[in-house]
């Protein structure tokens, strides 16, 4: 669009200073780099492409209900189906590469990092706040669609108001975000280190997540799912039979659960480290 | 090269910078000192003016030397950029934002409480005359708009040196005039600006004080007055263009001064080169009075630094 020069005003006479900012760290200024990120992350397309693929496990619950005679008999096997593999398995750590790859990435690439760069926030602060956003992102569309799952699956019975909504929703959400926590500090660490992390990070979720952590040995301590499964059994009582865990020689619910934070922490860190020390190019139209 | 006159404490400065991008030199163990006030950074396009200025405000980091702004390491120091403005080349936003938003945005990412950073940032959306589109999503904004948003989002948090990278590209005349306005009047509040250009007498507007730098190397720095007497040694060269290019040629080159006229092979016109410009300038006005030699144009070929760079890096 262009417009007519006259349709500007003419630059004001006074240019009065304001009041200049102090020379602390401003919490307000990460805080407003967290929700201009998040909002980012909301109004993406691909926020709409993962939001279509999370409804692809209420979709076949659905069917399920509707073309399978037997479904009362069966809802137990579904839900660890859809809830208990293909959620955790596949779409989660999906999501967390979907966003998470981009959250650096496409500032570079817009070219709209400048404008974060030249601010008095420190550098590892600037990709925490990207973290932080990309996290909270993910695990609100992972809650939403995992509630909307276990409605299209336990929808009409008993316990559903009582128990698999509030209570068993929530519960499968806090690993879910707890796992997202771990997947957005890899991708995230991954995106600053190569250039095809899409492709990676499917082969990771593939090789690592989707075969290793199904294997009975040892790689399969450096899948996250492996934790997230061992914290399943332990705090929701679930028994999963082919996920062959016997609780007796895994690690307790505390280890799991420091070893998935310290992942994530770690990850997350040395990624925000290495962003803070990484030179970032932007083109310019000249190249000069 | 023109000896730098200002002798106050720089307020940016290189000492023997080198930067590389793999085999490509950006700067040239440069070595510079920048004074306090409006400077126009001047080069043709790849000169290194961008890669200055990345380097100036901490994005990039020097592969030999040092670079020190306000007295303090300039890459990757987070406080320093509270001092700092800069106005980057490339025409990139948040689209979706308005032009509001966006400065509020770069306003308390600069450290500004949220009230003063409204505050703030309407008082500059009224300084550079965007009040009444400010409310609007910058994508549906001209380029005008554009460089005057990109300008407010450089001075909401009142910087003490402000880095223009080629401001005034693509702006019409009215935007250029109101730009070139506010700049001035932002050395004039004593804060220092560096403002690159690849087009001289876009710098001259703002400022008589210029750093010519080419293929990453410091040409020259002074008063751009010094930069064209340099020019002045040469034979200048100046398009004219009248009704009968034939009868004009044949009346210039009895003056002495002209030391070779040329009928240009494009677009029309005679191509002079003189020894003594003002000279020529002077009898150019009676010259184009006279019957059968009116003058339809009259264009320096030597405005553009092309022809300055020709002069200075191959005397």
């Amino acid at each position: 669009m262009s417009s007519t020069p006259a349709a500007l005003g003419p630059p004001q006479a006074t240019l009065d200073r304001p009041a200049r900012p102090s020379g602390r760290f401003s919490f307000g200024a990460w805080w407003t780099l967290f929700r201009v990120s998040v909002w980012q992350f909301v109004r993406g397309r691909r926020l709409l492409a993962l939001g279509a693929l999370f409804l692809l496990p209420a979709g076949l619950a659905l069917l399920a209900r509707y073309y399978n005679p037997r479904y009362d008999e069966n809802v137990e096997a579904t839900e660890e189906i859809l809830v208990f593999y293909m959620i955790p398995q596949a779409l989660v750590p999906l999501s967390a590469l979907v966003l998470a790859s981009g959250m650096i990435r496409d500032e570079v690439e817009g070219q709209t990092i400048t404008y974060l760069l030249i601010r008095p926030l420190p550098r590892p602060s600037i990709y925490a706040a990207k973290l932080l956003a990309a996290w909270c992102v993910c695990a609100a569309l992972s809650a939403v669609f995992l509630a909307v799952t276990l409605a299209a699956i336990h929808w009409g019975t008993s316990d559903f108001w009582g128990e698999i909504l509030p209570k068993r929703a929530a519960q499968v959400s806090a690993l879910s975000a707890l796992s997202l926590l771990v997947y957005v500090a890899l991708f995230g660490g991954l995106s600053l280190l190569v250039r095809w992390v899409l492709l990676f990070g499917v082969g990771y979720i593939v090789v690592f997540e989707g075969v290793f952590a199904n294997i009975d040995f040892m790689v399969r301590r450096l899948t996250v799912l492996w934790y997230v499964r061992i914290l399943s059994e332990r705090w929701l009582d679930l028994h999963v039979s082919s996920w062959t865990i016997n609780l007796s020689e895994a690690p307790s619910g505390e280890e799991a659960l420091w070893t998935l934070l310290g992942a994530a922490v770690g990850l997350g860190g040395a990624a925000a480290w290495l962003f803070g020390r990484r030179e970032i190019t932007v083109k310019t139209p000249e190249g000069g | 090269m023109i000896p730098a006159t200002e002798k106050a404490p720089p307020v940016v400065e290189f000492r023997g910078v080198s930067k590389w991008y793999g085999n490509v030199i950006g700067v040239n163990k440069l070595t510079l000192g920048v004074a306090p006030g409006i400077t126009g950074l001047l080069g043709p396009n790849g000169a290194g003016k961008s890669t200055f200025l990345q380097l100036a405000t901490g994005q990039l980091r020097a592969s030999q030397g040092e670079v020190r702004v306000l007295g303090r390491r300039a890459w990757n120091n987070p406080s320093l950029n509270r001092d700092i403005g800069l106005c980057p080349e490339q025409d990139a936003f948040y689209e979706w934002m308005t032009g509001r938003q966006f400065v509020d945005f770069c306003a308390r990412l600069g450290g500004l409480p949220g009230p003063v950073a409204r505050e703030a940032t309407a008082r500059v959306l009224d300084e550079v005359g965007m009040t009444e589109h400010a409310d609007r999503a910058i994508g549906g904004y001209s380029k005008g708009m554009r460089q005057r948003t990109k300008l407010a989002q450089a001075v909401v948090h009142d910087p003490q040196v402000l880095f223009l990278d080629e401001p005034l590209t693509g702006t019409d005349p009215v935007a250029r005039r109101d730009l070139v306005a506010i700049i001035r009047r932002y050395g004039e509040l004593g804060r220092s600006v560096i403002l690159s250009s690849h087009v001289l007498h876009e710098v001259e507007a703002i400022t008589p004080r210029v750093v010519l730098i080419n293929r990453g190397r410091l040409v020259a720095e002074g008063h751009v007055r010094e930069i064209r007497d340099l020019i002045d040694k040469h034979p200048h060269r100046i398009v004219l263009k009248s009704e009968n290019d034939r009868a004009l040629a044949a009346k210039l080159v009895a003056f002495d001064d002209v030391v070779g006229v040329e009928l240009a092979r494009v677009q029309g016109g005679i191509l002079v080169e003189t020894r003594s410009p003002d000279a020529f300038y002077g009898r150019l006005s009676r010259i184009a009075l006279e019957e059968g030699t009116a003058i339809e144009r009259v264009e320096s070929d030597d405005d553009n630094l092309d022809a300055v760079f020709r002069y200075l890096v191959n005397p």
